[in-house]
């Protein structure tokens, strides 16, 4: 899996490319983890080309939306495959994360 | 229908089943071979004309079981395989998991609740609720010294939406 950052201002988004799974996913908890403190308000996980998710890489997405609540801050993700899609949606997960169409779309939520 | 010279097979099946897609291999007990994994199913699925969809949902269930079995299947510190063979026809794919650790259902553990809230929710648990709802059938059985779980996954009609909820439960 490759990760890219991007930072505007306050707000850090992650572009993820490939597959999330149970031996990347940990890749993505560090970065993520390197970017929960100091000055970050809001997470945007663009998953775009994402194209593969298992319950590890939920988890993952899980903990930080925690912390960030934590914080008084907001995770939003968007731009979801299908299959990507059904993944949090039968895991409840999009009933408390919120998923919007694109990039925009989450800076524009903020 | 008649078969080239190349499509028959020594055995007694029948001659049909002899030409169905069949993948067979084994994967070491660490996380890093789901790469392998995901590159036997994508050939698998090529073969066997299988939507992108259809291998992504099998590709999901066979994780998160794979994980289970190495995470808490086996008890010593040596090398273990686990076992994989899968083959299709028209309506259905079927695949048979072996693997030699103690006895251990990797199917009994509880499914998670998906109604409480952020706060209450456990970080994980969701592994078997994800096999569950991506495939249509699932029977573990002990047998010797093995544990065999047969899954079964059921393909779209033509022309029928794909994914989870469109399954029959």
């Amino acid at each position: 899996m490759e990760i890219i950052e991007e930072r505007q201002e306050a707000t850090h988004i992650f572009h993820l490319h490939g597959r999330l799974d149970s031996h990347t996913a940990s890749q993505l908890e560090d970065r993520l983890q390197g970017s929960l403190h100091g000055q970050t308000r809001s997470l945007i996980i663009d998953c775009s080309d994402l194209e593969y998710v298992s319950s590890a890489g939920l988890r993952v997405i899980l903990k930080a939306t925690k912390e960030m609540q934590r914080q008084e801050g907001r995770l939003i993700l968007c731009a979801m495959q299908d299959y990507v899609r059904e993944v949090f949606d039968v895991s409840g997960f999009s009933t408390f994360i919120p998923i919007v169409p694109g990039v925009t779309e989450a800076l524009r939520t903020l | 229908m008649s078969q080239t010279p190349a499509e028959r097979r020594p055995g007694p099946g029948p001659a049909e089943a002899a030409a169905r897609p069949r993948a067979s291999f084994c994967l070491a007990n660490r996380l890093s071979e789901l790469s392998v994994l995901a590159r036997q199913l994508e050939a698998f699925g090529r073969a066997g004309g299988l939507s992108r969809r259809l291998v992504l949902e099998i590709n999901l269930a066979l994780e998160e079981l794979f994980t289970n079995i190495v995470s808490h299947g086996f008890t010593d510190q040596t090398e273990h395989f686990v076992h994989f063979d899968l083959t299709c026809d028209e309506e259905r794919v079927i695949i048979r998991v072996e693997d030699d650790a103690p006895f251990f259902d990797p199917l009994a553990a509880c499914s998670p609740d998906l109604c409480c809230s952020l706060e209450q929710r456990p970080v994980g648990g969701l592994g078997v609720h994800l096999i569950r709802c991506f495939m249509n059938g699932l029977v573990y059985e002990r047998r010797g010294e093995r544990n065999i779980l047969m899954l079964e996954k059921r393909r779209p009609a033509p022309g029928r939406p794909e994914g989870a909820r469109h399954g029959d439960h």
